[in-house]
This record gives C-alpha cells, structure tokens and sequence, in this order.
C-alpha cells in the first residue's frame, strides 16, 4: 500500500535522507568516473559534474518534499475538507457525532473494568512466575491449611520461595483493652518484600527467624493505617502498639499497595514448622524458579499432598480433595459477576454496532443528497479511489469527534458502575481508571467504527452512475425511497436491540425473583455480630475450658445484658448466622437403619429460644425450643421443613427422635451420642453464602441444652439497628469481658451486599438497553422520515389520483414495520440464544423467558411504529399540489 | 483530455526507459535518455531523483542498491507490473497530446 510507505517514510526520515543523500553521490560519483574516462583532470571533472547536477540539497529536499506532498498533505487536505463538510450541515453532524459517543462510551467504560479486573499484568515484578495454591474440594477452591502449607514448603522443590498468609485475623487493642475491629493478618516473614517486591515506606521487613513462638511480637503496618491511625508519625519506628491485647513493636511500614485480599491493615510474622498441628488456613504464593513450569510445579505438589493424606488417615472423603497450583491472576471476582463483565462488554458491542448502522444510515441518507456532489467530483477527475478515501475521511473525522466524547462519557459511565460495584467485589489489584491500554482500545475501537460505517457510503458512491445522476437533477425517481442498504441497516438495529433489551429484561426479571425471595427470616431492623474469645491459647498450649453448666450460665447473664441495651426488643445467641453458610452434619433417625458410609447430614446449629423471636422465624408444627428445655429436662431438637421433606416425608416428625452427638468443646472429635424429641418444625430459613440455591436440611438444639461456648448474637431492635451498636459494645464488654464483638453485621446491609451483583448487572444491562432502544429508534424514525421525504411527489401523485390520507398513513406505517417485524424476528432469536448464555446468573428465569422476552418485543414494537407513524402522519399532510409543483 | 503535464512526461520517458533497459540507475536513466533523443532531450538531476522517488512511493518501480561495472553502489529501478499498466496508459495519453497538438498546430 502506496499510502502506508509514504506515512511509514515520515516517520524513518533520517534513513530515508540517508538513503537519497546515498543516491545523489553516486551520480554524482558515476559522471566523475565518465568524465575521467573522458581524459578530463581530476578537479576539471569534478567540477562539470557539480555544475551539470545543480544544487545537490535542493534536490534532495525536493526528492523528500514528494512524500510530504503524497501522503500527508492530502491527507490533511481530506480532513480539513471532510470538517468544512460537516460545519455545513450541523444537524447531521451533531445527530452522528452523539450516536458514536453513546455507542463508544459505554464500550470504553466496561473494557476498563475488564481490563483491570481480567487483563491488566498484576503490579509485580516478574509476576507471570507467581502462582496460588488452593486446596480443591470437590473442585471448589477452599484454602490452604498452615499445617498442610508448612509440609509443603519444606518438600517442595519447584519455588524460589512460598509463602503464606493466614486467615485467621489478629485484632488491634485499644488502649483501654477493648478490641478494635481493625484486623491484621499473620504471614509468612518476606510475603510482601521478597514474594511480591512491595517496598516499605519505613523500616525493615520481618527477619527470616521472625514469627516463632518467643520471636513473634513484631508488627509492619500498612501505609494506609499509618497514614490514618498513626496521622503518619515519622517516629512510629520501635513503638509498642496492642494487637490481640498484647504488646507488638512496629518495625516497619509499608508502601502504599493495592488493597490486599484479605483486607489486613497490618501484618505479624508467623513461622510454620512442619508436622506442628495448626488451627489455621490460608492462602498459600508460590515463586516458581526459572525454568519450572506451573505443570511441573502441580505435579510435585501433588505427590507431597497424596504423601500427607495417607498420613492423615481418616479424614474423611480424602478422594474429594486435590490440589491446584494456577497462575496468580486477577480472578478471584465471583463467577456470577465475570461472567456478567464478559456478557456487558458483549453488550455494549452490540450498542455500538448500533450506533455504527445509525451513523451508516445517515450517511447513506446524506449520500443520496450528495450523489450530484460525488458525480460533479468525479467527471471532474477525481479517482474512485480519490471518493473512496475522501468519504472515509470524512467518516473517521466523524469517528473521532464521537470518539472524543465517547471517552470522556465513558469516564463518567466508568465511575458511576463502580459506585454501583463495591470495592471488596473487585479484585485486590485492579486499579480501574482510563489508563494507555484503554485509551489505545478506545482509539482502535473509534478507527473501526469509523471504517465500518464509512464503508456504507463508500459502496454506495462506488456504484454511483456518473451519467445518470447528473441528467436526473435533484428529482428522486419513486420507488421505495430508501436503499435496500437502508433497509438492512434498519432490520439490523432493531434485531440487536431487541437482543440487548431482551438481556435487560430477564436481568431485571431476575433481580425482580430474587428480591422477593423467602428468605425465612425478617431482614430488618436486625443485627449480627460474632463473639469471639479474646485471650488466644499461646501454640501448643492445651485450651481450657468452662463445664457447660458455667458456660450457660454466662451465656445467659450475657443475653439480659444485651437485652437490656436500649432500642434492643429482642437478643439471642446461635451458633449459625442466615447467610452464613452451613455444615453437613451427619445424624440419624432413632430406630431407622444407618448407613455408616453415606448417613443422611444436615445443618446442625445450637441456638437460644429467643432466636426464633428475634429473626421472625415461623413455626410450622408443634412448638418452638423453649426456655423450660435445659440441662434437666430431656433434649429436644428443632427441624425445617426441608428437612422434614426430605428425611421424614412419610411420618409424623414430632413422633421422632434424632441420635446427635452432645458436643463439648473437648470431645469434639469422638462426642457421646443421644437422643434428642423432634418437638416442632420451623419455616424453612435460607442459609446459603448466597440468596440463591436450594436450602439445606437443619436442625437446631437449643443452646441451654448445650453449653457450647463459640457463639455468635442477633439482635432484633425497634430502632435504627447501627444506632444500637455502642450499646451492644459495652453490654458485652460487662458482662463478657472475655469475649469481642466482631464482624458487626447490619441484615438489611448483607442481603444488599449479596444483591451487588444482580443490581450492578440489572442496571447497566438496563442502562444500555435504554441507549439502545433509543438509538434504533432515531435510527428507524431517520429512515422512515427519510423515505416519506424522498416520497412526497408520489405520495402527492397518489393523493391527487383520489387516495386517501389514512391510506397513505397506513401504506407508509406498513412499509417500515415491515422492516421492524422482520427485525423482531431475527432478534427474537438472537435473545434465545443470549438467554442460554445468561440463564446461569440469573434467578428464576429460563433460557427462553416468555415475560420479558414478551414485554421487550411489545415495548420495541410501539417504538418503531411510533417512529414510522411520526413521518407518516407529516406525509399525509402534505399538499398534493404542491407536492407535484415541487417538481 | 488525459493529464499530460511535464512531469508527466518525464515519468513516461523513465517508464519508457526502464522497460527498455530493464534494470537501471538514475545516472544511466540520465545517460540513456539523452542518447536516445540524440542528445535533443537533456534530463534535470533536480527533476528526475523527486521523479523517481514519487513513482517508487506510487510502486511503479520498484529500487534495490547494487554495484556498477566500475564497483560503485547505486541504487537500480527497474519496473512493477503496476508500473508496466502505466507505461501503457501514458503512452496512450501522450499519444492522444501529440494528435491533439499536431491537430491543433495543423488546423488553419
């Protein structure tokens, strides 16, 4: 391509100088020759040969000069030419212009979400030699045990280093000793320095000998709660602060990171040594060594893990855990949300296609004003080619025009969709902002467009007929009026947003179900926190505890004390918060056959009376737990009715009694079996990490039954629950001393949190679609208006020949919504398809989902006829005599 | 009328001359040039390298350094397919001037 060598030339134009400065000495050189061979002296021959070429820089300027003429001149000519064209006609400029901006906005948006949550290279040095390992239980990543990591890291060959970082969460102490709920986390010494190159801000990084039993009492803050807590106190250095209560010196803090993963404000060295049993999980990072493959490094972990779990005998389903070493990847957002960023970049393409077949269609509609323009060009001299680049010209001015706002819409759109997306959804490392590679997608996306509807009026002019065009004059020969061109551009707009309203509409069908969800429990004016022991058991050291009867006792004393919280109606303490997940427990029928290698299980959480008085539960059968039920008097249970219909269908459950094990928090392993009365059935209470999903089989014993002392509160309240939570605070710092709340927890505020992902998927499906809808019907309505316009002498012909104006309204309706049917249809087809794609993530909703698929294809059906009666009715308004002078 | 300028001709008459030839370099397009107008057209240095250069960006020809008989680097052009079409086409046109002219000059 001539064109792309003339451009390339202005950018190498040392090399191209060089190369004629080379070229004009050689001739030069090559006369010499012939004038010596000619018998002229040396200098003689010189001398002719300079005087016959003339002024060698003047030449070589004028050789360079050629490029400069070719490429960019014209180049610049087509431009300036192109904006004078669109200065003309502001209207169509401004119409096309907005619709790119709408369709390349949006795209812009979403990709820099994508692009900083999937694509972006995470922040490290060398970080495509990072790897997590997860513990997969039945292919779910679960996380590493410490004790599992530390038998690891002393066989495994494969990393340069390995390190680890606990889950388990350390608090910082107040300097009245009560608990702060700013956590930290315990890590292997090196995690951020050596592992992943993070700098510090101050200080030192742990020794490698830091974090064992005795050499432990170390802290590095991060560069946040140093800047925030500590007001950035240069001389923090050596200082003693409180976490969990005892004294920790601060050695150093950190540069400023992504937030982390697990949300640590400050970090604590911890050692594992292997074959030492530790309560603790979490995430384990690996450094491959040069050389090592992730296959590699997998596979000599797995044969370590197999070694460990046949030495950990009788753990259970050992054939349902595996290991997995993946490449550390901005991907720990949740499925639902993924794939939801994936289906929105999706469609927001479509959008922009959209806005392309738009932008087309009016430049065919101008094209056709213009074909006299184009044809006065081209019997002038103007190539096709010459017309080609001039019309594509002027569609990448236009391009970039919407490009231009389109970004800047699109920092907009950006910024809104993240305060609809919280942060914790988003990955640690993903910094969203209009960054080089988005800009650059931008650009490539803008050039594309701007080709893609450029090409519409290029094909046109290419196939214009000089001659006839210019005899015609202005007149339009009948017809139809609008190209099948057109006609395509219209079917094509209506079938993709049908498509994309369609996906809005199953969305907000889903959101719809699942805000309606039962979950079984009241959700406001409710408030959870866990209660934890605040003395942590040194390692190694053998925890004791109170007999339950003392533990009871307690837990009531506790309970009064929250009760009594003003603005507190009711309190309770449970083992199991709704929403929190729950266990499989397994249990069995007294008097039914047991099959020791698959007993039934169930939830299995211990719970005071007043639990069901405060989460609103509902009784279904016989009676709630009640206070009378205690250590003396014989040991009931509570089920849900799944429970009942899935292990009890046949029979009266409050005839039956189930063989639990009576846990205490020493027998835990091998617990006394008994039998507790089933004594009544509750309402089922959902109990998923998830508001979606079926519920699981529970059975709650009550906690005055128990005395097992990890316990969590929910408080129902009669006023705003954050109100109560100071209270809450100090009645347990009374009368539990021993105890900290933690994880604070507002109902109303999780059920919202769990929603994120629909709502932030709902709303920008919706959002787009709504653009979407729009554009297709400025796009149908410009057509339409076009055609009638192009019309009006054979509408004035019919109207003079005795038809009437309701029959020309109805020829021009049908004619349009011929096209939008046809539309319809294809899009129809095309939201089947997107809702076999979406069906996962949604909730309640097929694939083929009759209710929005329905309202979509009705509310697209009343726009395009709207936009097609809107030009008709004008039509029929029109004058036939005039119409027919119009001539 | 076919785009007939001086520049114009220049192009047909290295066209020309390159097809002759086959291979050549600017001084010897120069030098074939005048021998084969008998010394009656003289070709401008100034005119004929921007010339040359032009048509290489238009890939009319086509250029590659190489040694002359006397072991001097020069840079030889010789034709492309494209530049061969407008050989043809030019000639046409010119063809059609020279008529046009002679008609002219003849017309009393």
């Amino acid at each position: 391509m001539a064109i792309f060598r003339r451009i390339m030339n202005m950018f190498r134009r040392s090399r191209v100088d060089r190369e004629i400065e080379a070229e004009l000495q050689a001739h030069l050189a090559l006369r010499i020759d012939d004038n010596l061979a000619a018998g002229m002296p040396a200098a003689e021959a010189r001398r002719d040969a300079l005087l016959r070429f003339g002024n060698p820089t003047l030449t070589r300027e004028k050789v360079a000069a050629v490029d400069a003429n070719l490429g960019f001149g014209s180049l610049w000519r087509n431009v300036h030419f192109a904006l004078r064209q669109l200065r003309r006609s502001p209207g169509f400029a401004l119409t096309a212009v907005l619709a790119l901006a709408l369709g390349i906005g949006p795209t812009v948006a979403i990709f820099s979400i994508i692009w900083a949550t999937f694509l972006a290279p995470l922040p490290y040095p060398k970080a495509d030699q990072l790897v997590v390992v997860w513990s997969l239980y039945k292919g779910e990543r679960n996380p590493v045990r410490a004790e599992d990591y530390a038998q690891y890291a002393a066989q495994c060959r494969s990393f340069q280093r390995f390190d680890f970082i606990s889950w388990l969460p350390h608090h910082l102490t107040n300097p009245d000793h009560t608990e702060d709920e700013t956590t930290g986390s315990g890590v292997s010494p090196g995690f951020y320095t050596r592992q992943f190159g993070v700098q510090m801000a101050l200080g030192r990084d742990f020794l490698p000998d830091e974090g064992a039993p005795g050499n432990n009492r170390m802290v590095i803050l991060t560069h946040r709660l140093w800047a925030e807590r500590y007001r950035s106190d240069p001389t923090i250095l050596g200082k003693s602060i409180l976490v969990d209560d005892e004294p920790y010196s601060v050695v150093g803090v950190l540069q400023p990171i992504p937030t982390d993963r697990n949300g640590a404000h400050f970090i604590v060295p911890v050692l594992y040594r292997p074959g030492v049993h530790y309560d603790d999980m979490g995430n384990a990072f690996g450094r491959l060594k040069p050389g090592t493959t992730l296959a590699k490094a997998q596979a000599e972990l797995a044969v370590i893990d197999r070694r460990l779990a046949s030495q950990r005998s009788g753990q259970g389903d050992a054939s349902s855990w595996a290991i997995s070493v993946e490449q550390l990847k901005n991907d720990w957002l949740d499925h639902k949300l993924q794939r939801n960023l994936w289906l929105l970049l999706a469609s927001v393409g479509l959008v922009l296609l959209i806005a392309c077949a738009n932008v087309a269609n009016l430049l065919l509609a101008r094209g056709s004003s213009r074909k006299q323009e184009l044809a006065l060009r081209s019997a002038l001299g103007a190539t096709r080619v010459q017309i080609l680049v001039q019309l594509l010209t002027e569609s990448l001015t236009l391009a970039v025009l919407g490009g231009a706002i389109g970004v800047a819409m699109g920092w907009t759109i950006m910024k809104l969709s993240m305060a609809i997306l919280p942060l914790q959804k988003m990955t640690a490392e993903a910094e969203v902002g209009l960054n080089l590679p988005v800009l650059f997608f931008a650009i490539v996306v803008t050039l594309l467009a701007g080709i893609l509807f450029g090409c519409a009026p290029g094909w046109q002019a290419a196939r214009l007929n000089l001659s006839d065009t210019l005899k015609q004059g202005s007149r339009s020969t009948g017809g139809k009026g609008r190209t099948p061109i057109q006609s395509v551009l219209v079917t094509v707009e209506i079938a993709l947003a049908l498509i994309l309203l369609s996906g809005a509409g199953m969305a907000l069908h889903s959101f719809w179900n699942l805000s309606r969800i039962d979950l079984g429990f009241r959700v406001d004016r409710v408030l959870t926190a866990g209660l934890r022991p605040r003395i942590r058991t040194p390692q190694g050291a053998k925890p004791s505890y109170l007999p339950p009867e003392q533990t009871i006792v307690k837990q009531h004393q506790l309970l009064d004390r929250l009760r009594a919280v003003p603005g507190v109606t009711e309190a309770a303490l449970t083992t199991g918060i709704p929403l929190e997940g729950y266990d499989t427990f397994p249990f069995s029928v007294a008097g039914q056959p047991f099959d020791k290698s698959h007993p039934p299980v169930a939830d299995f959480e211990a719970v005071t009376p007043s639990y069901f008085n405060a989460l609103g539960i509902r009784l279904v059968r016989g009676r709630f737990l009640s206070e009378n039920d205690t250590l003396g008097t014989p040991r009931v249970v509570m089920v849900n009715e799944t429970f009942v219909r899935r292990y009890l269908a046949s029979i009266d459950p409050l005839t039956q009694r189930l063989t639990l094990p009576r846990m205490t928090p020493e027998n835990m392993q091998n617990a006394p079996q008994a039998e507790f009365q089933i004594v009544g059935v509750f309402h089922d209470v959902l109990d998923n990490e998830h508001l979606t999903g079926a519920v699981q089989p529970e059975m709650y014993i009550s906690l005055w039954q128990a005395g097992w002392p990890w316990v969590a509160m929910a408080v129902h309240t009669s006023v705003d629950p954050a109100v109560v939570a100071d209270g809450l605070r100090s009645a347990v710092a009374s009368a539990a001393p021993d105890l900290a709340i933690g994880n604070l927890q507002i109902m109303r505020q999780v059920v919202n949190d769990l929603e994120t992902g629909d709502r932030f998927g709902m709303v920008l499906f919706g959002g787009f679609a709504a653009v979407a809808l729009l554009l297709a019907a400025v796009g149908i309505y410009g057509v339409m208006a076009f055609a009638v316009a192009q019309r009006t002498h054979e509408i004035g012909v019919r109207m003079a020949l005795g038809a009437r104006r309701r029959e020309v309204v109805v020829l021009i309706v049908q004619g349009g919504m011929r096209l939008a049917l046809v539309g319809i249809g294809i899009g129809l087809a095309g939201a089947y398809g997107l809702g076999r794609l979406m069906h996962t993530t949604l909730y309640g909703v097929e694939a083929a989902d009759a209710a929005s698929l329905g309202a979509v294809a009705a509310l697209l059906f009343g726009v395009a006829m709207l936009a097609c009666w809107i030009p008709a009715r004008r039509s029929a308004a029109i004058d036939p005599m005039l119409a027919l002078r119009n001539e | 009328m076919a785009k007939n300028d001086l520049q114009g001709t220049l192009d047909l008459l290295v066209l020309k001359t390159l097809a002759h030839a086959g291979s050549l370099h600017g001084y010897g397009i120069v030098l074939h040039i005048q021998r084969a107008s008998d010394a009656m057209l003289r070709v401008e240095e100034g005119s004929l390298y921007p010339a040359l250069h032009r048509m290489e960006q238009s890939g009319w020809i086509a250029a590659e350094w190489a040694l002359t008989e006397t072991n001097r680097k020069a840079k030889y052009y010789q034709l492309t397919a494209a530049g061969r079409r407008q050989l043809q086409q030019a000639e046409e046109s010119f063809d059609q001037l020279v008529k046009g002219v002679l008609a002219v000059l003849r017309f009393t």
